[in-house]
């Protein structure tokens, strides 16, 4: 509730054409996000506790909202369809069983304990970011050099919790995976997808986005990046360039930026992506994630927080890994057992949109998981870790980080070619009123 | 047409984890014990052990660790990184490096040092808790 509170306003500021039912996914994601780094400045001034947290958010909230957000469009009510409402509702009860397993979830997981939830549980004990424990860190699985974005977040809802609460962190990660559902379905609505056909997707959607890896960065991550880039991709859709879409897109892209390292290769894929499919204009506003992404690599370098990937001698390590190219791509086929009959599917959905003329504009988002997952490849390469070993506990994580928005291309694709078949198609102008909101 | 049906029909039932259906006819303590203890399994009872010495403890203090293996990899890493998380109000100390060179110098500059599986008699400490898992000793005041 505070998320949404705290994040409303700041998505109603960014992008003004924005119904409020369109805006709850954004405004839960930017809200969380908001509410982790409102612990830096607090920090700064008094040690954390829960009523100073407060009292900082309500301040913030106040000022978010100060002045009004001015007249939000109105929305067209989506037609029921009884399918959908069922399907809808085998959805609901899979998220209620995820919300229950995430209870007892975060501390199975090694890179919690190790990495994500031993640096929050070391900031909310030390009741601030405890920067000496980061450099005198001896434990290589730490990797003191990542971001601390999703630490916070744990922070954040444990101090709001009262206590540190593994609980409360676990049920984070399906709030997380919801919000990016309902924004991919309300994306494939604008793609022109009919209800019953948009509530199969949102079941698909929904098993993609709520992560098994409850307690690690993967999960925010990947929502970041998706949402950023179908941003990016809404911006793009309308005759002239939808700014307060980009400006959103680029902000989650940002965020992405301080979860995890992986968000400096995405920027840079972003841009290239954007160069490749002639989007120039685009171009100016990455300068919102190079902010957000050098805000957190200042504070890196300024603390000697070092990255394993780039410590000795790589041009040697990169020369003998594409020596045996063919057998670092055999390991990556074997360690991608995950979902295989869904990339199956997936990639039939692909190829059928080749004929198709909706699917055909996906190229964008195509780009971007591909080299996304080139710099992933890239990154294997050069790794001073057992390569094999490496791949066997991390590319399962790092092909989840784009498999949302592979999703989403491939039921774009399936929406169209069976839209004969399933229901004839919504319109996908949506917005009654879409005139710009005063301020 | 057909081959998008059977697309959506791979995908449908490829991306959906039972797993989670599953979880509501389980109840939370089975969850629990599912999942709670799985990275602590090879130490058994080292969480609880954790536990005990946290509230020993009463808040932050330098604490080393001690382990019966004394290599890194061969279970010395496995017990400090969970006391490390368990204990994350202190500062702890490594008396075994990666390279599996021991130190045990550096127990001076601790406040504590917890022993896993092992009630040693350590100079300048006193045991202040133990159980049949392990001990906790604290450095004597001169």
């Amino acid at each position: 509730m505070l998320a949404l509170l705290l994040g409303l306003p700041l998505i109603h500021r960014i992008d003004r054409e924005r119904t409020l039912p369109d805006s709850l996914a954004e405004a839960l994601l930017l809200g969380a996000f908001s509410l982790a780094v409102l612990l830096v400045p607090l920090g700064l001034f008094v040690p954390w506790s829960r009523a100073a947290y407060l009292a900082l958010i309500i301040i913030a909230i106040g000022s978010v909202w100060f002045g009004g957000i001015g007249r939000v469009p109105q929305k067209r009510a989506d037609p029921m369809s009884p399918v959908a409402v069922a399907v809808d509702l085998i959805t609901a009860v899979y998220v209620i069983g995820y919300v229950k397993y995430t209870h007892a979830a975060a501390v199975a997981q090694i890179d919690f304990i190790n990495d994500w939830g031993l640096k929050g549980r070391v900031f909310f004990e030390h009741a601030g970011i405890d920067w000496s424990f980061l450099r005198r860190s001896t434990l290589t699985s730490m990797h003191t050099d990542y971001p601390i974005a999703v630490p916070l977040t744990f922070d954040a809802v444990s101090l709001l919790a009262g206590r540190w609460s593994e609980g409360a962190i676990g049920v984070t990660y399906a709030v997380f995976g919801v919000a990016l559902t309902l924004l991919m379905r309300r994306e494939l609505r604008a793609s022109g997808a009919a209800p019953p056909f948009r509530a199969i997707a949102t079941f698909v959607f929904v098993s993609v986005t709520l992560t098994p890896w409850v307690g690690l960065a993967d999960a925010p991550f990947a929502t970041f990046l998706t949402a950023g880039v179908l941003a990016i991709r809404r911006a793009h859709r309308t005759p002239s360039l939808d700014r307060g879409a980009l400006l959103l897109g680029m902000t989650f892209l940002g965020c992405a930026s301080l979860c995890k390292n992986e968000g400096i290769a995405l920027i840079v894929v972003v841009a290239i992506a954007l160069v490749l499919t002639r989007r120039f204009e685009s171009l100016s506003y990455m300068f919102i994630p190079v902010c957000f992404a050098g805000a957190w690599q200042i504070v890196r370098l300024s603390l000697h927080l070092r990255s394993d990937l780039t410590e000795g001698d790589v041009l040697r390590r990169a020369s003998t890994a594409l020596a045996c190219l063919p057998q670092l791509l055999g390991e990556l086929a074997h360690y991608s057992a995950a979902y295989r009959w869904m990339f199956v599917g997936v990639g039939v959905a692909l190829i059928l949109g080749v004929w198709n003329a909706a699917a055909r504009k996906e190229g964008f988002c195509l780009l971007i998981v591909a080299l996304q997952l080139m710099s992933y490849v890239a990154a294997y390469v050069v790794t001073p870790h057992d390569r094999a070993w490496h791949i066997k506990w991390s590319w399962e994580r790092l092909v989840s980080h784009v498999t949302p928005m592979i999703v989403f291309v491939a039921m774009v694709s399936l929406s169209s070619v069976l839209s004969r078949v399933i229901a004839p198609r919504d319109e996908p102008a949506d917005v009654v009123n879409s005139q710009p909101a005063a301020s | 047409m057909l081959m998008a049906l059977l697309a959506l029909g791979a995908i449908v039932a490829g991306a959906s984890q039972t797993f989670y259906f599953r979880t509501l006819t389980i109840d939370n303590s089975r969850l629990d014990a599912m999942f709670g203890d799985v990275q602590f399994r090879k130490a058994p009872g080292l969480r609880r052990f954790l536990g005990e010495v946290r509230k020993q403890l009463h808040g932050s203090a330098r604490v080393a660790v001690l382990e019966p293996s004394n290599r890194w990899w061969g279970g010395y890493e496995y017990v400090f990184s969970r006391s490390q998380y368990e204990l994350a109000d202190s500062e702890l100390i490594a008396l075994v490096d990666g390279d599996d060179s021991w130190h045990p110098e550096r127990v001076a500059q601790a406040d504590f040092v917890i022993a896993w599986h092992l009630h040693p008699t350590i100079t300048g400490f006193a045991t202040v808790w133990a159980n049949e898992d392990g001990s906790l000793q604290r450095k004597a005041v001169p």
